[in-house]
């Protein structure tokens, strides 16, 4: 294993937002979810990391390289998809590909053939006649045809039914059975997380609020429900976060703090998922 | 590069083809006009065009994808000057075949064949527009380097009957005789050197500026 994507005290100032010196990493062989609210930085991050945008400080490597120095051979090894289709939708799918596959080294046309009839791609039809889904798997075949190390996808979810994201993950599951391979996920669709990532990265106003394996993370955290009697001898500060209504409560805690904390009898505990994860860590959606 | 340039021509391909009708329409209007009126209808193809492919790159936010992929900004930035010489050579193109045609046909239209001299204004007017609009393209994008599109036309309209009353005031320093000198006491090869020369001059100039911009741009 090693570290495909390194990302250290970036920082980016914006008029009325700012990334504030994140760090993370991406290993070889895991498929890496990059989640947070909208509005947390994830695309800034992921533009940042793909040179489109000037960073004001910190260091971005990929491959060991720097990604601004490198940037041409590094992009010659990275698969991209993002949210919205940027491809020129006046020319048909063949003419898209006729125009990019000779901008990578490592093009393969057996692969691109391979895949668009797989998906059942119409090469003469124009991009812009194509449907949302059909649009992410045309990113998808470019992404997957030119021997990329690292795959980077910003939100390359949002908006497709369930059929075509279903098929997406199951693409990524393949290629990182390859342990050169890296996949970094952006989405705030996080059930999408749930069945594939391996280490997740919560981003949370500009900031990291958890970057670690998503299995430690769903066993390091329960959600606990009570009536308020049990909450008298308990600080607010020992949960992640906490509602309360009239009744009882609900909050995120580490597991170990219930222990010592919390009679057995008074309380519900409950395994939470990625999007209890994000929305108690974010503070979102709570004491409503 | 030369991907980027066929992307460029592939998306304008119906442009070029209206075009020709602009042409026709225009070698027809201009006929009592003399050459200066089909060096400003070549050139202004040429401009047409241009702009045509630069409103397609903002519409479909190429420059995300552009960016994203293995080529070098130094690259992109260099073919749109490429491909603005390539254009260039398409009106001269559509230009000649319809005057081709039109005096073949034997139809009673005064019909004016450019000589190697105004071909070489013809470019040297193109270099001197895009030369000055590029870098703003580069700068801003196209949405509001169109603004300066507009003050640049105003510039060039109100600019000339300024520049044309200095001549004509024959002042001290800079009269319109010393102008018709230069041209008088030169040959056409001479001049037609010069103007390249110049031409190349603005290019270049016009091409770091841009590099500069799109360095610095972020999307």
């Amino acid at each position: 294993m090693g570290t495909i994507l390194e990302v250290k005290n970036l920082r980016k100032d914006f008029k009325d937002f700012s990334l504030k010196d994140i760090s993370f990493s991406v290993e070889k062989g895991f498929i890496t979810g990059f989640i947070g609210p909208n509005g947390a930085g994830k695309s800034t991050t992921i533009k940042l990391i793909m040179n489109l945008l000037k960073k004001d400080n910190g260091e971005i490597k990929i491959f060991g390289l720097d990604n601004v120095k490198n940037e041409v051979d590094i992009k010659n090894r990275i698969g991209f998809v993002y949210d919205e289709n940027h491809f020129y939708g006046e020319l048909t799918i063949s003419e898209m590909k006729k125009i990019i596959s000779p901008l990578y080294e490592n093009w393969e046309e057996d692969i691109y053939n391979k895949y668009l009839e797989k998906f059942n791609l119409p090469s003469n039809k124009k991009i812009k006649k194509l449907s949302k889904g059909m649009k992410m798997k045309f990113s998808l075949i470019i992404a997957l045809s030119h021997q990329a190390e690292l795959f980077i996808m910003d939100e390359p979810t949002s908006g497709l039914d369930p059929i075509v994201r279903s098929e997406l993950l199951d693409i990524l599951s393949y290629i990182i059975q390859d342990e050169n391979k890296g996949v970094f996920f952006s989405t705030h669709i996080t059930s999408d997380l749930d069945r594939i990532a391996d280490c997740i990265v919560l981003l949370n106003k500009g900031e990291i609020v958890l970057n670690d394996t998503k299995d430690d993370i769903l066993d390091d955290y329960t959600i606990i429900k009570g009536d308020k009697k049990t909450l008298q001898n308990i600080s607010d500060t020992d949960f992640i976060s906490i509602k309360e209504n009239k009744f009882g409560f609900e909050g995120l805690i580490r597991k170990e703090k219930i222990f010592n904390k919390f009679s057995k009898q008074n309380i519900v505990t409950e395994k939470p998922n990625l999007e209890d994860i994000m929305l108690y860590f974010t503070g979102r959606n709570l004491n409503e | 590069m030369s991907s980027l340039i066929i992307k460029d021509i592939l998306l304008i391909k119906r442009t070029i083809l209206l075009g020709f009708i602009y042409m026709i329409f225009l070698v027809f209007a201009f006929q009592s006009l003399g050459s200066d009126a089909f060096i400003s209808a070549v050139v202004a193809l040429t401009y047409i065009l241009l702009m045509t492919t630069l409103a397609y790159e903002e519409m479909n936010h190429s420059d995300i994808i552009l960016n994203s992929l293995p080529i070098k900004r130094s690259n992109i930035v260099f073919s749109k000057y490429i491909l603005t010489f390539i254009y260039s050579i398409i009106s001269l193109l559509i230009y000649f075949i319809v005057v081709f045609v039109i005096s073949t046909l034997n139809i009673n239209v005064n019909v004016h064949y450019m000589n190697i001299m105004e071909i070489v204004w013809t470019l040297f007017y193109i270099s001197v527009f895009s030369g000055i609009y590029l870098p703003i393209f580069f700068k801003f994008g196209y949405v509001k380097s169109k603004i300066f599109n507009v003050i640049v036309y105003v510039f060039i309209f109100s600019g000339a009957s300024v520049i044309s009353n200095i001549f004509l005031e024959d002042s001290k320093y800079f009269s319109v005789n010393s102008i018709l000198k230069f041209f008088q006491n030169h040959t056409e090869f001479q001049i037609s050197i010069c103007l390249i020369g110049i031409t190349l001059a603005i290019i270049s100039v016009s091409y770091l500026i841009s590099l500069y911009f799109y360095k610095n741009r972020e999307f």
